[in-house]
């Protein structure tokens, strides 16, 4: 697993590090623009982990990698493994980008303020309630962000980037359709609920128990799509 | 005396695609042997190749590499298998932006055997500086990267699919004295698929033709390269050297037909020329022999 997981990191390095000077540079603007943390999170995970990881599906076809990659010393469960370890790494570079960049803005603010000036930050990103907001901002895009790769990476494993390019739309528009059909009038009923939803999200134990819930979820997606992702792969034919 | 066990071998091999059929392909590499594998495009050398490697199931026969099925190759099984293989495809698979050293950082990892000092000295010789980049390499380059990369962890066997493909005449007569270095110690075998029939002439110590997904030959090179001949016939001389005798190859005698005349494979050219001394006959070079048996007829 961890040689293939060597394979695939060695295949986006150059990428991935170019990604994470722009996610630096983006997370740092969305901070101040939207006077907040949680979009910060949620921007640095989508970049590092949807996008880099469903671009896999692409290096996979070319230049027949995908079959080269089998006649070297790994299987192809290591494969699907070594992409689901990478996956993992990709979510965990944007929450520490993220994570990085509001160290780096309050550690800067707390140095302005011991100069006995005051604090540049917008008042919104110091208000009761951010961290909370940022927490559940975080998981809830690591689950978001899991259910686009999840259904993706098995999807890459089956068919290769190029047909799963052309038939995804189709997969989102019946994803979007069924789940209307599911929700029905229960729609509205979600609606009303939003904001005792969101009361209850500020307080700690909220968000702390909300957190959980969405990791819990994630790993579950995941490990549902690395299970199809091992099947579908272990019959395809290179 | 004992028969080394084979370092690959196929039995009955077959694979069916809509418009094609691998069918009853045999295949065998024994230890110190280096066996060309020669077809026209589209005959089935890749899907062999891919199907002894678990690239592919095959829907018939079997077959093993290093002893290990080769159903198991892609699988568990076949891992600490392929720590004991070098494969060499005609492109080279790496994005553009990888450097040289950053492949042989990982093969380090992948490999229990890796040698840096013998893929450095590789390097070298091929003139690949370890900061270039995959796009900066000439495709000849490209495949001397790859070349290096499975002779550099000590393999006992290689598999070579066109891999001396844009190879400039002097890279490929480098590779070739590689591939004759690295079988002459007997134990270590070499497949090596080709359309560049010259350099099997020089390193081939068999050589399997397949056509339409069949084998149709098997033969040891020098019995093709050192005995054989093609006898360049006026057609007034083809019935008495068809009477002769001198003709009957494995199939029947084997006779394409020219602009200028008729071309004869001769089992045995020194028999041939003792016996007709005013009918030309040349060398059969495996490129020679292919034709005859592909396109040629009995009369």
């Amino acid at each position: 697993m961890i040689r293939a997981f060597l394979l695939d990191w060695m295949m986006i390095r150059s990428r991935a590090g170019l990604m994470a000077g722009m996610m630096t540079l983006i997370c740092l603007w969305l901070t101040f623009q939207m006077r907040a943390f949680p979009g910060t999170y949620a921007a640095a995970i989508f970049m590092a982990y949807p996008m880099i990881a469903v671009s896999l599906g692409s290096y996979d076809e070319a230049r027949g990698w995908s079959a080269v990659r089998l006649t070297l010393p790994v299987s192809r469960r290591d494969v699907v493994a070594g992409r689901y370890l990478l996956m993992g790494a990709l979510a965990l570079e944007g929450v520490a980008v993220a994570g990085a960049v509001t160290a780096a803005v309050l550690a800067a603010d707390a140095v302005w303020r011991a100069a006995a000036r005051d604090s540049f930050l917008p008042p919104e990103l110091t208000a009761v309630g951010m961290p909370q907001a940022t927490a559940v901002a975080a998981c809830l895009t690591l689950l978001v962000t899991s259910v686009m790769t999840g259904i993706v990476t098995p999807l890459n494993f089956r068919f290769g980037a190029t047909k799963v390019t052309m038939i995804l739309p189709y997969v989102l528009l019946l994803g979007v359709l069924g789940g209307f059909a599911l929700l029905g009038d229960a729609g509205a009923g979600i609606l009303a609920a939003l904001p005792g939803l969101f009361d209850w999200l500020a307080t700690a134990s909220g968000a702390l128990t909300a957190c959980g819930v969405l990791l819990v979820a994630t790993a579950a997606v995941m490990a549902v799509s690395a299970a199809c992702s091992m099947a579908v792969y272990d019959r395809r034919q290179m | 005396m004992t028969i080394p066990s084979p370092l690959l071998e196929a039995h009955r091999l077959g694979k069916h695609y809509d418009g094609f059929t691998l069918s009853g392909v045999d295949l065998r590499v024994g230890p110190g042997e280096v066996v060309g594998f020669v077809g026209r495009n589209g005959a089935g050398k890749t899907t062999t190749i891919k199907a002894l490697l678990g690239l592919i199931d095959p829907d018939e026969g079997d077959g093993a590499v290093l002893g290990t099925p080769i159903r198991e190759m892609s699988r568990k099984a076949g891992t600490a298998t392929k720590q004991c293989i070098g494969v060499v495809f005609d492109t080279l698979a790496y994005p553009d932006a990888v450097r040289v050293r950053d492949i042989a950082g990982v093969m380090r990892r992948c490999y229990r055997d890796w040698d840096d000092a013998a893929f450095d000295g590789l390097m070298r010789s091929f003139g690949i500086g370890p900061r270039m980049t995959v796009g900066e390499l000439s495709r000849g380059m490209g495949m001397k990267l790859s070349l290096a990369c499975a002779l550099a962890h000590a393999p006992r066997l290689l598999v070579l699919d066109e891999a001396t493909a844009g190879l400039d005449p002097m890279a490929r007569d480098e590779a070739l004295d590689l591939l004759r270095g690295f079988v002459e110690d007997g134990s270590r075998g070499v497949l090596m698929s080709s359309h560049i029939t010259s350099d099997l002439d020089r390193i081939a110590d068999r050589v399997v033709c397949i056509d339409a997904g069949r084998i149709v030959f098997d033969r040891p090179k020098d019995e093709i390269t050192d005995m054989m001949g093609v006898a360049r016939c006026r057609a007034r001389d083809l019935d008495s050297v068809l009477g002769s005798g001198l003709c009957d190859g494995p199939s029947g005698p084997l006779v394409l037909r020219r602009e200028y005349g008729v071309d004869v494979a001769v089992p045995d050219r020194f028999a041939f020329a003792g016996r007709f001394p005013d009918i030309p006959c040349d060398h059969m070079t495996i490129d020679d022999y292919m034709h005859f048996v592909l396109e040629g007829g009995s009369r």
